[in-house]
């Protein structure tokens, strides 16, 4: 299995990523699934600037996600997988058999969200959402840092 | 005048942490530093309240290099550029920003000039050799966040292709490397100063910048750096044995 993380960062390719995560698990290729960013120049060559050397990203529409991510499985190499919203990750984790496991590494204040962490914060309907993805088997928890403890989802909206 | 403008906002950039919540992160410094840059919309204040309003939206980048983000973003909005598009452009910069300014600063900058200060005092510079790096280090900070906001304000929606043009990816990667040749020259320099016997107080000094400048090494993804530290170590080493 060659998904080693599938995160949701409204802030998709940064810091955290690339190094904080991307460095100790050794990840060679962050596939971020985001309909606009595949499709807008500009936004493609700045992700591309934020990753270094020995990492490569691509940059798929959601419909293009499940095959690929099929493919990478049995790939070599150490995969992260990144939307930037909770619908984005529980639509893909749906149509993709792929991912067993949900990171949530950033989801930050806005209009009709709750604080639940301090880089967490979700609405009504996607704690809805990430609730039923966890009652079909997938693991959901809240992690910014791999050296930060995960906190699962029943502990954090019990 | 936008040059009266410029230097304004670089004022408030120098002071972007200065307002960092969790909730919104460097919005609140952006928006304070991109002020002076939206003046030119007060003829139309339901269009300058809109930009103000967007522009301390979470946004969390290095904050040397998020001047190109205030510059950028207060020209797209000067231009008319659609919300949902300025949007997405600070969210596109804040990542590259981050992992750029991260690389050129903490694994290039400041260990580099960290090793050339401790390099200077262990060669027997004393005193003015840590006063005169932390000048240059202040120096380099305020350049690159001038010249970040400049080219930021010039470009707007375009700053992706002039930071591509600008390759300031490639200027990272050699300040990095210039940064490990100066560490590997430095600690066998410093290490010889303190087994002669140092005052305390520039023992103690070398021996946090040595520790930080390590820490910074390990942290370093830039290729061939560490080779390159190694060897300018060893270098310095085998001409200090061979010197009778």
């Amino acid at each position: 299995m060659s998904i080693i993380v599938a995160r949701i960062d409204d802030r998709l390719v940064h810091g955290q990523v690339v190094i904080g995560w991307g460095r100790p698990l050794e990840l060679n290729r962050i596939v971020l699934v985001d309909a606009e960013v595949a499709g807008s120049d500009f936004e493609r060559d700045l992700y591309r600037m934020a990753v270094p050397a020995g990492i490569d990203v691509e940059f798929l529409r959601p419909v293009e996600a499940p095959g690929r991510l099929a493919a990478l499985a049995d790939g070599p190499d150490r995969v992260l997988v990144l939307t930037g919203s909770v619908a984005g990750m529980t639509w893909l984790a749906r149509a993709s058999n792929q991912i067993r496991s949900v990171n949530l590494g950033g989801i930050h204040a806005g209009p009709g969200r709750r604080e639940y962490l301090r880089y967490v914060y979700l609405s009504p309907e996607e704690l809805a959402d990430l609730r039923a993805l966890a009652a079909t088997g997938v693991s959901v928890t809240a992690q910014d840092l791999p050296t930060t403890a995960p906190v699962s989802l029943e502990s954090l909206a019990p | 005048m936008a040059l009266s403008r410029l230097t304004r906002s670089l004022g408030r950039l120098l002071m972007l942490q200065s307002s960092w919540t969790y909730e919104r992160m460097q919005g609140v410094g952006i928006a304070f530093a991109t002020l002076p840059l939206l003046e030119p919309l007060r003829d139309d204040p339901a269009r300058h309240r809109e930009a103000v309003s967007r522009s301390t939206e979470l946004f969390n980048a290095h904050p040397y290099l998020a001047g190109i983000a205030a510059g950028a973003i207060a020209r797209a909005e000067i231009e008319g550029v659609a919300g949902p598009t300025i949007q997405r452009l600070k969210t596109a910069l804040a990542g590259p920003l981050g992992s750029l300014g991260d690389q050129l600063f903490w694994i290039g900058v400041v260990p580099g000039v960290m090793a050339a200060m401790l390099m200077a005092v262990g060669l027997g510079a004393g005193w003015p050799a840590a006063a005169v790096g932390l000048v240059l280090y202040l120096a380099v900070r305020i350049y690159v966040t001038a010249w970040g906001l400049g080219l930021g304000y010039r470009t707007g929606l375009g700053v992706a292709a002039a930071l591509k043009a600008s390759r300031l990816d490639d200027q990272v990667r050699r300040v990095g490397l210039g940064a490990g040749l100066m560490v590997g020259l430095a600690v066998p320099i410093v290490g010889r100063w303190l087994a002669n016997g140092a005052t305390p107080g520039l023992a103690a000094l070398a021996l946090g910048g040595a520790g930080g400048v390590w820490a910074a090494l390990v942290r370093s993804r830039i290729p061939g750096a560490r080779l390159l530290t190694l060897v300018a170590m060893a270098i310095i080493i085998l001409w200090h044995w061979s010197t009778p």
